[in-house]
C-alpha cells in the first residue's frame, strides 16, 4: 500500500487536442499544451534526443524504426514550420495508439514542473471508454517506464461527474474529435452504454473551413503562411508536410468557432414531436443558472460579426456561418424536407441523440437520476448556448415524465472537469490506501492489478 | 470508484436501533457529515421524535454538503398512512467543488451501512427540500 500523502501527485489528462498537466491539489491544470506535436524523422535532420528515463525492458522487441527521429512539443516549437515535419498525434478514436509520442508528452509535463517521475504517484486520466489493454499499456509506461512509485487510472466521465459533485450522472463529453454521452452511476461508467459520435470541434472545424473556402473562393490560409511583409523577406521551408497545412488550417477555424459561433437557441420554438411538450418548458426553467446569468469567464456580450483571416480577408459572420453549431443538435420542429433529411442522416450523431442512446441503454431504474444529472464537460462544451440547447433537445427526445437538468459548471471547469475531478481525488486523505504502488504491480502483474481501477 | 472514506461504527450501531425504534435512538432524523479530518462519516446531529421535517431542513446548511436521513410519516394514495426512511443526500451547489466531489464519492460507503432504507433521494438546492417535492418522490415507489 503506497502512502505518502505529504508529496502531492501528478495529474495527467490526455486529450485529442491538448494535454493538461498539473499539481494535485491544484484548482487548475498550469500546464496545458498541444497533443499533436511534430515529428521529423532522422533522415532529414531529425536529431533523435537520448531519454533520461529507464528505458523499458522487453527483450525482442526494438523500438519502430519509425520513431527514430526528433519531436517538436509544445505551442512555441509546433507554430515554426520546418521541411518534412509530420504532425502526429498520441490519440485515435480516444484511445492512445502512439505510446512513443504519449511517453515523450509526459516527460515534457515532468520537465516544465521541474519534477521527478520516480518521486510522486501519477494520476492518469484516459478515455471513458478506455480498455483493459490500455490500461495495462499505461501502467507499464509509467510504473516500468517513468518508475512512478504509484499509480491510479481514472475515467475521465467518472471524474467529471465527481468534479461536479455527483457519483451518478449521464456526462456529455464534447470533445476535440467525438462527443460520448457516458452513464456514470455510483462513480462506476456503465461501459455498454456509453454511446459517441464523431460529430464535434472537429467536425464544426472542417464544416468551417469548407464554408469559408466556399464564400472567399479560396482556401482558408494558415497563420504561419500568411505573415505580411515579414513572410516575404523569409520563405517558407519546403516541402511543407500535409498534416502539417491541415493542423494549422483547422487552428484557424477553431478560432473562428470560438469567436464567431454560439449555439441556436431554442427558446420560442413550438414544443416539436408532442411527447416532449410540457417536459421541454419545465426543463428550460431547470437550466442551471450559471449558463444564463453568464458566469465569470463567460463574456456576455454578443458573439463577433466579422472575423479577419490570417491573410487579412474580413469574413462577415452572418446568421448561417453563426448558428453552425446547431447541426450538432436537433433540427428544428417542422423544418425542411431537406434539413429533416440532413437530420436522419446525422443521426444518431447529434449530443442529444447520444444522450438519449446512453439513456435507453442504461438500467431504468438509474435512468430517472441519470437525465436528472446531465452534466456537460470538455472543450466543445465552451460555445455559448449549449446548455440550453442541449436541455431542451434532450427533453423533446424523452417522454414527457423525464425532467431533463443539466448541470453546466462555469466554462473553465467545463475544459477542464476531468483533471480538477482527478486533482481533488488525489487529495482526498482516504484515496490514498487506493493508489496501486509499483511494488502491488509487480507482485499482482497487470490484470489482477487492474481491478483496483474498479473497471 | 470510491474515495475509501469508511463509516463510524457509532453510525451502524445508532442506525440499526433507530430502525427498530429502539431507545435510546427513537429520534426522527440523523445529519450525517464527513468528519473533520475527512476519514470517516460521523454523526453530525439528530432530531427528536417530536421534531418536524422543517427541524431537519434547518439542520442542513446552505453551503455545505451532509447526509440526511428521516423517518418520514406520510398518506399513501390510497389513503393508509404509512412511514418510510428517507436518505437524502444534501449537496447545495454553491458548495466548494472539493466537498461536493468528497460526498458524492462517499454516498456509496453510507448506503452501503444503512441497510433497509427505501428511499434514496439527492437534494441540491432548497427547493428539492420542500416536503411536497420529496413526498411526491416516497409515494410514487
Amino acid at each position: 500500500m503506497y502512502c505518502g500523502d505529504e508529496i502531492a501527485g501528478v495529474v495527467g489528462d490526455v486529450g485529442t487536442c491538448h494535454c493538461k498537466f498539473g499539481y494535485a491539489g491544484e484548482d487548475v491544470p498550469k500546464h496545458m499544451f498541444r497533443s499533436a506535436a511534430g515529428y521529423l524523422p532522422c533522415s532529414e535532420g531529425g536529431v533523435a534526443r537520448e531519454t533520461t528515463r529507464k528505458k523499458r525492458k522487453k527483450p525482442g522487441t526494438e523500438p519502430a524504426a519509425a520513431h527514430d527521429g526528433q519531436w517538436f512539443i509544445g505551442d512555441q516549437s509546433l507554430s515554426k514550420p520546418r521541411a518534412h515535419m509530420e504532425v502526429r498525434g498520441p490519440l485515435t478514436d480516444g484511445l492512445v495508439t502512439d505510446w512513443d509520442l504519449l511517453e515523450r508528452l509526459w516527460e515534457h509535463a515532468y520537465a516544465l514542473m521541474r519534477a521527478q517521475p520516480a518521486d510522486r504517484p501519477a494520476l492518469c486520466v484516459e478515455a471513458s471508454w478506455g480498455t483493459r489493454k490500455q490500461r495495462a499499456a499505461h501502467m507499464e509506461l509509467m510504473l516500468e517506464g517513468f518508475n512512478c512509485p504509484a499509480l491510479y487510472i481514472a475515467k475521465a466521465g467518472a471524474l467529471a461527474a465527481f468534479g461536479a459533485g455527483r457519483a451518478t450522472a449521464l456526462v456529455c463529453e464534447l470533445g476535440h474529435v467525438g462527443a460520448a454521452a457516458t452513464p456514470v452511476v455510483e462513480g462506476h461508467v456503465l461501459n455498454r452504454a456509453v454511446r459517441r459520435s464523431d460529430r464535434a470541434l472537429h467536425w464544426l472545424a472542417e464544416e468551417t473551413l469548407r464554408l469559408l473556402a466556399a464564400r472567399e473562393h479560396a482556401d482558408v490560409a494558415p497563420r504561419y503562411a500568411a505573415r505580411g511583409a515579414a513572410a516575404a523577406a523569409a520563405p517558407l521551408p519546403s516541402p511543407i508536410h500535409p498534416s502539417y497545412v491541415r493542423y494549422w488550417r483547422e487552428d484557424v477555424a477553431l478560432d473562428f468557432v470560438a469567436a464567431c459561433m454560439r449555439v441556436p437557441s431554442a427558446r420560442g420554438w413550438p414544443p416539436g414531436d408532442g411527447s416532449g411538450g410540457d417536459a421541454s418548458s419545465a426543463s428550460e426553467m431547470a437550466v442551471s443558472a450559471s449558463e444564463e446569468s453568464g458566469s465569470g469567464g463567460e463574456d456576455g456580450d454578443a458573439p463577433a460579426s466579422s472575423y479577419e483571416l490570417p491573410d487579412g480577408t474580413i469574413v462577415h459572420v452572418d446568421a448561417e456561418l453563426r448558428g453552425l453549431p446547431g447541426a450538432l443538435y436537433l433540427p428544428p420542429p417542422g423544418a425542411t424536407a431537406a434539413a429533416a433529411a440532413a437530420a436522419a442522416a446525422a443521426a444518431p450523431h447529434t449530443a442529444p441523440q447520444l444522450c438519449a442512446a446512453a439513456l435507453g441503454a442504461s438500467d431504468g431504474d438509474a435512468r430517472k437520476e441519470l437525465v436528472n444529472n446531465l452534466v456537460v464537460t470538455g472543450g466543445g462544451a465552451l460555445l455559448r448556448g449549449t446548455a440550453e440547447r442541449l436541455t431542451h433537445d434532450v427533453a423533446r427526445l424523452l417522454p414527457g415524465a423525464f425532467r431533463v437538468r443539466v448541470l453546466a459548471p462555469p466554462p473553465l471547469e467545463r475544459r477542464f472537469g476531468a483533471w480538477i475531478g482527478g486533482s481533488i481525488l488525489c487529495c482526498l486523505g482516504t484515496f490514498q490506501q487506493l493508489w496501486l504502488s509499483r511494488a502491488e504491480y509487480a507482485e499482482l502483474g497487470p490484470d489482477r492489478a487492474d481491478d483496483r481501477f474498479g473497471g | 470508484m470510491s474515495t475509501g472514506i469508511i463509516v463510524n461504527d457509532e453510525v451502524v450501531t445508532q442506525f440499526n436501533l433507530f430502525k427498530l425504534k429502539k431507545e435510546p435512538c427513537n429520534y426522527r432524523y440523523y445529519v450525517y457529515k464527513i468528519s473533520d479530518n475527512g476519514q470517516e462519516i460521523v454523526i453530525d446531529t439528530f432530531g427528536e421524535r417530536d421534531a418536524t421535517y422543517d427541524d431537519f431542513c434547518s439542520k442542513l446548511p446552505p453551503k455545505e454538503c451532509r447526509y440526511g436521513l428521516f423517518d418520514l410519516d406520510y398518506d399513501t394514495k390510497d389513503g393508509r398512512s404509512s412511514s418510510k426512511l428517507v436518505f437524502i443526500a444534501w449537496t447545495p451547489d454553491e458548495a466548494a467543488v472539493k466537498n461536493k466531489m468528497m460526498y458524492a464519492g462517499s454516498k456509496e460507503s453510507i448506503k452501503g451501512a444503512l441497510v433497509g432504507v427505501g428511499v434514496h433521494l439527492q437534494a441540491c438546492d432548497a427547493s428539492e427540500l420542500e416536503l411536497a417535492t420529496i413526498l411526491s418522490s416516497v409515494q410514487r415507489i
